[in-house]
């Protein structure tokens, strides 16, 4: 479908900016076409960073390095990561827990410390609705990525 | 010279008390009480932060009176062998000193930090002590709420505020008057502003200052204000030394910084110290915890839960480290110097969201996530497009700015 609206209104529409944009739709093909023609306003070349541009979205590139980091031990790392999403690009706290929920699933750990790395985002999604501080409370997930990752790492 | 002047211009008479007329007036009508028989409450609870004159008021109170003066401190142990001894021997047949009619007023300091608290025989002797109507007592404490609550309902409260700059000012010129020292008035009233209300300091600020002086003049008093500045280092670093909860508790209270900044420190420059994962993940769990009690501070105005959020975050933080300490360089806070910038961008974002999130009749998370970056494009693109939307949507000069640069 995106391809044809492309073909129809003469863009050159990249694999990438495709894959990018069914991601972030969830499915919702209204947005899906929003999204698209939005990043077509910008440039009559639609590649993957026109689509992340556009949209208030983390990219998911970014927060799965950001949550790598974090495994690794590195919080430091990590958490420059988080703030450049938070302050620089101006995302909500949020969208990044959004964001790294999805990304949970597909990170190379055991299951069932998945399981307890989504519990603790639920957790933080619910402080942040509570009017906590977005930065603390994600720094907060953080440290316990990191936790985690070392304990994966020791056993 | 040796002599602190801190001791040396205490008040003789509780009217001379600086910067606490409400205080005053609460211990003379309670003084009256007792010269007329006995009043209500058998003991005063002074309380309030350091410096504003609680134990230099008792005294006062006591020469004033006419009474003997017993004093002693809560956190030394042999205090409560003196406690048994006074309570169980009232002075009603009169003392060598007062005569027939004088009384003894037993003081009893730092009643928040109370030795034996683990077996409560240090409170349980307290109670003792103000249940017995003989002698009047008074009870100091910077933090009402570390008391139990059957003292603090057997006693009279009464609140020392943080004394206000002006009568600190006023308090330090009568004793460069008094000292023959010539102060230029920007310089005293920077040592009061430094002070944050606590005169004892001020003094002994002055004290320091124009040591050996005849002039003290703004200059002087600038360095050294910078000195004071540097204590949120030492703060820190002592933090993660702290050995006891109380150890830790006790570091905010010589910092004059507001609970956010001082949450944003330790959110800064802890992480670093911390090598173990396990310590990390607990200590930010505190930061974590602090936060959400500085939240519901904010949003009920419920000031009192600011105590739970100091406890986190030091309390709660130090007492997070079991592993290795990591030496660092401490910093400014990121958050600080970042945020001053985004944050005008953050709060013109929402306003644009919940005017959208108003015509459109949606939820201002869905009109910032789906329709804010469109608009965006729009403004930066169609400029007639742009200038119909300002209107309909009434954005104001601020808010079409940040849509265009967004």
């Amino acid at each position: 479908m995106l391809k044809k609206i492309a073909r129809a209104e003469k863009l050159t529409l990249e694999e990438d900016a495709v894959k990018a944009i069914i991601y972030m739709s969830e499915g919702d093909m209204r947005r899906a076409i929003n999204i698209l023609q939005a990043a077509a306003t910008v440039k009559k070349k639609v590649d993957e960073k026109a689509v992340y541009d556009v949209s208030a979205s983390a990219r998911p590139e970014d927060v799965k390095k950001m949550l790598e980091a974090a495994l690794a031990g590195k919080f430091e790392d990590a958490r420059s990561k988080l703030v450049g999403m938070l302050i620089d690009r101006g995302l909500s706290g949020e969208d990044i827990l959004q964001q790294v929920h999805r990304e949970i699933l597909s990170l190379e750990i055991p299951e069932p410390t998945k399981v307890k790395l989504m519990d603790k985002v639920g957790e933080v999604d619910f402080r942040l609705t509570e009017g906590a501080n977005e930065r603390i409370q994600l720094e907060a997930l953080l440290a316990h990525f990191c936790l985690l990752g070392d304990r994966l790492k020791t056993t | 010279m040796s002599e602190l002047w801190a001791d040396k211009y205490q008040p003789q008479k509780l009217e001379e008390l600086v910067g606490q007329p409400q205080a005053v007036k609460e211990m003379l009508n309670w003084a009256e009480g007792w010269r007329k028989g006995r009043p209500s409450k058998s003991a005063l609870l002074l309380y309030g932060p350091a410096g504003t004159g609680k134990t230099a008021a008792a005294q006062a109170l006591a020469r004033q009176m006419g009474w003997d003066l017993v004093e002693m401190n809560a956190s030394d142990k042999r205090a409560f062998d003196v406690i048994k001894h006074v309570a169980g021997t009232a002075a009603t047949t009169g003392t060598i000193f007062s005569g027939a009619t004088g009384k003894r007023l037993v003081v009893l300091d730092e009643v928040d930090n109370v030795y034996g608290v683990a077996d409560r025989g240090g409170y349980r002797a307290i109670e003792e002590l103000i249940e017995d109507p003989r002698n009047p007592v008074v009870l100091i404490a910077n933090d009402q709420y570390e008391i139990p609550w059957q003292i603090r309902a057997a006693s009279l409260m009464v609140n020392f505020r943080r004394v206000q700059q002006d009568a600190i000012v006023g308090a330090l010129q009568k004793i460069c008057r008094a000292e023959k020292i010539e102060a230029e008035p920007m310089a005293l009233k920077v040592i009061a502003e430094t002070s944050n209300g606590d005169l004892r300091s001020a003094i002994n600020d002055l004290q320091a200052l124009a040591k050996g002086k005849k002039h003290l003049a703004m200059k002087d008093v600038v360095l050294y204000k910078r000195d004071r500045e540097a204590n949120i280092f030492d703060v820190l670093s002592q933090l993660m030394r702290a050995t006891t909860a109380k150890q830790a508790r006790e570091l905010l209270w010589s910092l004059d910084m507001p609970p956010e900044d001082v949450l944003a420190w330790v959110d800064e420059n802890i992480p670093k110290m911390l090598a173990d994962p396990a310590d990390l993940a607990e200590a930010y769990e505190a930061i974590a915890r602090a936060d959400i009690f500085l939240g519901r501070t904010k949003r009920r105005q419920a000031y009192g839960m600011w105590r739970y959020a100091s406890d986190m975050m030091t309390a709660g933080v130090a007492m997070s480290k079991r592993g290795e300490l990591k030496y660092v360089r401490f910093q400014l806070p990121s958050i600080i110097m970042k945020m001053s910038r985004t944050k005008v961008a953050r709060a013109t974002r929402d306003s644009v969201a919940r005017k959208v999130a108003g015509r459109c009749h949606t939820s201002s998370r869905v009109a910032r996530k789906d329709f804010l970056p469109y608009l965006g494009v729009i403004f930066r693109r169609e400029k007639n497009t742009a200038k119909r939307m300002s209107a309909e949507f009434d954005f104001s000069e601020g808010e079409v700015d940040y849509l265009t640069k967004s």
